[in-house]
């Protein structure tokens, strides 16, 4: 076979390629069909009544929804006050890691110290290292210290901020043009200085991806607040889901509505907080070191 | 000032030609002027002050806990009792404790199992995402949105869907005439259904690999094709070493996430099966027996050390930075 008979577009090559891009869109359809389907579900399940859960075939379209099955999910839950509760630890959590992760990233990635790079040596150690190693001696430390039952050991911690978010912030900082800081030192500026001035505003997108990560992040927290949370009126959505389930298991289209009512505000941040996220292509610079 | 502090920087950058030489000035501190030598000193001060709420947190919350969590282990510790040094009896007690056992089975399962799908779908995800097409935007969307559900909520809305009797899941099965298996309250039924609630959030995996495949040069993919290699072989030998970096790190991610499951499991089958995590916390939480647990946690630790080390060595083997 010559190179030319192998190049000109022959029936079958034709159709060969319109069936693949059936299989293509089959396979698109297939897939992201599969996985919005337990959402779909969910959503369906919230406002159907529960005899009618039960019935099979199940009734996949609901034809009279019952959305006064969020009045029961919000009254039953304490909704309201364990979206108080979420927000306070959330928010906290949001300030405390962005704002101190961002002063720390400027020390590694522009400022000269001695010790710095072992120091982050161990600062990149830390993102392996499972959280369940400090686990059970945080608790007897938080305890001694008389904070369990508080919000204190799921939001003072954020004030010391992460390692992850140190480890991306500081990707970014180093790659700001050194002519800026160098002409800021030649003024006689402050590091102090340079960071609000010339590193926060150059990179406000990575710090807006970290500061709505932080926010989901703090809004899905649910191991801490379960071990620390131990008066009801104080739980977080995640566990007072947890535990309306655990008591209430039956009332399936109220845990589901319930459920989308705690992740509609998360899911909110995400969508509106986009932009940043994409435009810093925060993931692939993190990923490239 | 600035001439000096710019010949600081210059020094540091990049070697002199006498440091090259192998000659070095001895004790260059005191040669430098005083001004010089306060600036550094500065220098450092700002760096250590700028970087103290890490270091701070790092002794506080990392640190020192690990250091207690080892002592601890090696008594027996319980949240309402002061402890007493007993060596390695946790260790022992645990060696023979069929619940922490079946735990650290069912972590390893979930390693060997959930790993891969965890990996490879998202693979098949991404080239899907990557794929010309129309609505293209919807479809990613649509197979990105779950890896943005909390654990807690995706846990109930999957217990939901497979519940034994009433769950969508069986009542599909059960239309097509197959066995409807009860998935939470079997050990294989409920390892199956953690396996498959991973896979259906691993949305994040996908997004990082679609990011690496829309990095690969298209010229790089034309070449290969110029010189005649098929869909096949351009996937093999270009872009998958190409994504080796993302993939590798996608492990990594992976194997972290498994071992550290904790709110699906519990949301969705309590204690009735043990991962390694829910059975930590059963024993220190729930039964307050610090050095137990502290023992529990140094074995899961340590084996997740192991791995990712592990991991990291085989990096050389398949994956490609360049």
């Amino acid at each position: 076979m010559t190179e030319q008979q192998a190049q000109r577009p022959s029936g079958s090559h034709v159709a060969r390629r319109s069936l693949s891009r059936a299989g293509l869109y089959g396979l698109l359809v297939l897939v992201s069909g599969v996985t919005v389907i337990p959402l779909y579900w969910m959503l369906v399940s919230s406002v159907t009544p529960n005899a009618t859960l039960r019935l099979f075939p199940p009734h996949l379209f609901p034809t009279n929804p019952h959305l006064s099955i969020y009045g029961q999910a919000v009254s039953n839950v304490p909704y309201l006050r364990y979206f108080l509760n979420t927000l306070l630890v959330t928010s906290a959590n949001v300030v405390g890691l962005t704002l101190s992760s961002v002063i720390v990233a400027y020390a590694f990635a522009r400022i000269r110290w001695r010790g710095r790079d072992i120091a982050f040596s161990v600062l990149l150690l830390t993102l392996f290292l499972p959280g369940i190693a400090e686990l059970v001696p945080q608790y007897v430390i938080f305890h001694d210290l008389g904070w369990v039952g508080t919000f204190l050991p799921l939001t003072v911690p954020a004030a010391f901020g992460s390692a992850f978010n140190i480890f991306v912030l500081r990707q970014f900082f180093r790659r700001l043009p050194n002519e800026l800081f160098e002409a800021a030192r030649v003024d006689g500026a402050s590091h102090w200085w340079a960071l609000w001035r010339i590193t926060v505003p150059l990179s406000k997108a990575p710090i807006a991806a970290m500061a709505i990560l932080n926010f989901m992040d703090g809004w899905e927290m649910f191991q801490q607040p379960l071990i620390y949370l131990t008066n009801q009126n104080d739980f977080t959505l995640g566990i007072g889901l947890y535990s309306y389930q655990s008591s209430h298991g039956a009332q399936y289209n109220e845990i589901m509505a319930a459920s989308v009512l705690f992740l509609l505000p998360m899911t909110l941040v995400f969508v509106l907080g986009q932009r940043a996220l994409v435009s810093g292509s925060m993931t692939a610079a993190a990923l490239k070191g | 000032m600035n001439a000096s502090s710019q010949g600081t920087l210059q020094r540091e950058d990049r070697p002199s030609p006498s440091r090259w030489l192998g000659w070095r000035p001895l004790r260059s501190e005191q040669a430098r002027p005083r001004r010089r030598l306060s600036s550094k000193a500065k220098e450092q001060l700002a760096g250590v002050a700028f970087a103290s709420p890490w270091l701070l947190g790092f002794l506080a919350f990392t640190l020192v806990p690990l250091v207690l969590g080892a002592v601890y282990s090696l008594t027996n510790y319980h949240l309402l009792n002061s402890p007493h040094f007993i060596g390695a009896a946790n260790y022992r007690l645990l060696a023979q404790n069929p619940s922490f056992k079946q735990s650290l089975y069912t972590t390893g399962i979930l390693l060997l199992v959930g790993v891969p799908a965890t990996v490879l779908f998202p693979l098949g995800y991404a080239l899907l995402m990557n794929a010309a097409a129309r609505f293209q935007r919807t479809f990613r969307t649509m197979m990105f949105v779950p890896s943005l559900i909390p654990a807690a909520a995706s846990g109930l809305v999957w217990a939901w869907l497979f519940n034994t009797n009433f769950g969508l899941v069986n009542d599909a099965l059960r239309f097509a005439h197959m066995p409807t298996p009860n998935w939470l309250g079997t050990v294989w039924g409920a390892r199956s259904a953690l396996v498959i609630v991973q896979v259906w959030g691993a949305g994040t995996s996908a997004i990082l690999l679609l990011a690496g495949l829309q990095d690969i040069p298209p010229e790089l993919l034309d070449a290969a094709r110029v010189d005649g290699a098929g869909a096949w072989s351009r996937f093999w030998h270009v872009t998958l070493p190409k994504l080796s970096p993302v993939l590798f790190f996608n492990v990594v991610y992976s194997v972290l996430g498994v071992i550290q499951l904790f709110t699906q499991p519990l949301v969705m089958f309590g204690t009735s099966l043990y991962v390694a995590l829910t059975f930590v916390f059963d024993v220190a939480f729930n039964d307050l027996a610090i050095g137990a647990g502290a023992a529990a946690s140094w074995v899961v630790v340590i084996g997740t050390v192991a791995i990712v080390l592990l991991l990291f060595r085989t990096q050389r083997w398949w994956v490609h930075y360049d």
